[in-house]
């Protein structure tokens, strides 16, 4: 692409509306030539002002109710961080660091109208919502114990054993744990002090990756008499994020029916 | 949850030292810049949407991933404000281009539509500036012509990218390009010599 085209796409770059091999051409193209860097920066100012539109309607503003669930949300994970080692904390901290540029234009290309993914299901966006806000689960216990314990340890005769302390999002008992051990290719999940699925249901197994939908397993179980259980998670969990637990009906769901239960993220 | 109002001390601290302290996982600063920028970026948010639920889903993201992710901030490449609006602005696009041919963004546009009566003559054009045209204009786009300003709200709060508004308007690319061009070198022009209201 010749200066003259790159230059055609300052606007378009400016807006957000270039493909992303446009983009990443403007990108390249500031990096090795400062007057054309200059040109672009020199949009900011009108970026900023696009950016700061007034109040539209005076009955837009943002309810108490979105800060209470975004500062809930926060303050859990600053509690965690808190709680947590110096190891663990420098780990937070790299995975913060490394997290996803959050102002990553959104892709024109890749998802263009009428052709983009399919939009969530309401039940899948309760779903969502429901983890990425606990306290809206009913009877919260909230008994977050730690992002990630344990780590990696070597188990007998050199086999390699990880176990991960998920998080319980919804119990009746306050005691109630999970952790996740993974040895020899197989995955278990560990409760104790779990209620009962309820009759009729039976505790269900998801697993989730990225954004990605949580896709159900067969895995349905329930707790004995105290509360404990140990569910086998099939199939190779490098791709998978989060593992995730609802009580489903006895014969289990495509879909989840009701908020998590537990979520233990990889 | 109850929730103690964070110190007069973080509240007098600038934009850039709370994202100091929102990268070493402070709470109580994350909830001072929240509450500096949240009707900001909800405005934009809901100006972009187009509805409130929607609106409040996208500030809800937006602001998790800076809390998330203000390690990554660079005050060396701009403000923090700017910084969260641009977060908002691309959550919401993302939030426009998922809900695309789904119920959900029916029953949005429908209820644009009552607000803000498409003109008879409606188009594909007209739908998708529902939402852009849904709050106040500002004084600076009052300075661009009607086809300059269209495109850019087509892009900048539509989400659609200059080839798909080149088909949208049946123009050529080059002039769609060239409207984005000229009307955001207007803008800066006003900018710069302080004309904007």
């Amino acid at each position: 692409m010749s200066t003259d085209d790159t230059r055609d796409l300052i606007g378009a770059y400016v807006l957000g509306a270039c493909t992303e091999q446009e983009h990443a051409e403007v990108r390249a193209h500031m990096k090795v030539d400062p007057v054309f860097r200059a040109e672009v920066e020199s949009y900011d100012a009108v970026r900023d002002a696009l950016l700061d539109v007034p109040a539209a309607h005076a009955d837009a503003d943002p309810s108490v109710a979105l800060k209470r669930s975004v500062m809930e949300q926060v303050q859990a994970e600053a509690s965690l961080f808190a709680a947590a080692g110096t190891g663990e904390r420098a780990a937070i901290v790299r995975r913060h660091e490394q997290a996803p540029d959050p102002v990553a234009p959104p892709s024109a290309s890749a998802a263009p109208r009428g052709a983009g993914e399919p939009a969530p299901s309401p039940r899948r966006n309760a779903f969502l919502s429901a983890l990425s806000n606990p306290a809206r689960a009913t009877a919260l216990a909230a008994v977050i114990v730690a992002l990630v314990v344990g780590g990696f340890a070597l188990g007998s005769g050199g086999t390699e054993t990880r176990e991960v302390t998920g998080q319980v999002t919804r119990v009746a008992s306050a005691n109630a744990t999970v952790r996740m051990v993974v040895k020899d290719g197989t995955s278990d999940l560990k409760l104790s002090g779990f209620d009962k699925a309820g009759s009729g249901r039976k505790y269900q197994v998801w697993l989730k990756s990225g954004d990605d939908a949580p896709k159900p397993t067969t895995v349905l179980f329930d707790v004995d008499d105290r509360g404990n259980a140990t569910a086998t998670v099939p199939g190779d969990m490098s791709k998978v994020d989060d593992v995730l637990v609802t009580s489903e009906p006895a014969s289990g769901s495509q879909t989840p029916t009701t908020s998590p239960v537990l979520h233990v993220q990889i | 949850m109850q929730m103690a109002p964070p110190s007069d001390h973080l509240s007098s601290l600038s934009d850039a030292a709370l994202m100091q302290r929102v990268a070493k996982m402070d709470a109580e600063a994350f909830e001072v810049f929240y509450d500096r920028h949240v009707s900001s970026a909800y405005a934009l948010a809901y100006r972009i949407v187009g509805s409130k639920q929607p609106a409040d889903d996208v500030c809800q993201e937006a602001f998790l991933s800076v809390w998330r992710s203000a390690a990554r901030y660079d005050a060396d490449l701009g403000n923090a404000r700017s910084w969260i609006l641009a977060v908002v602005r691309n959550r919401a696009i993302d939030h426009l281009r998922r809900v695309t041919r789904t119920k959900e963004r029916e029953v949005a546009d429908e209820a644009l539509a009552e607000r803000h009566p498409a003109p008879q003559d409606q188009n594909t054009e007209s739908t998708a500036l529902r939402n852009a045209q849904a709050g106040e204009t500002r004084e600076l786009m009052n300075e661009l012509s009607d086809d300059q300003r269209r495109v850019i709200e087509l892009s900048f709060y539509s989400g659609y990218s200059h080839s798909e508004i080149s088909e949208m308007l049946e123009l050529p690319l080059g002039t769609v390009k060239a409207r984005m061009n000229r009307g955001l070198a207007r803008m800066r022009n006003v900018l710069s010599s302080g004309d904007a209201a």
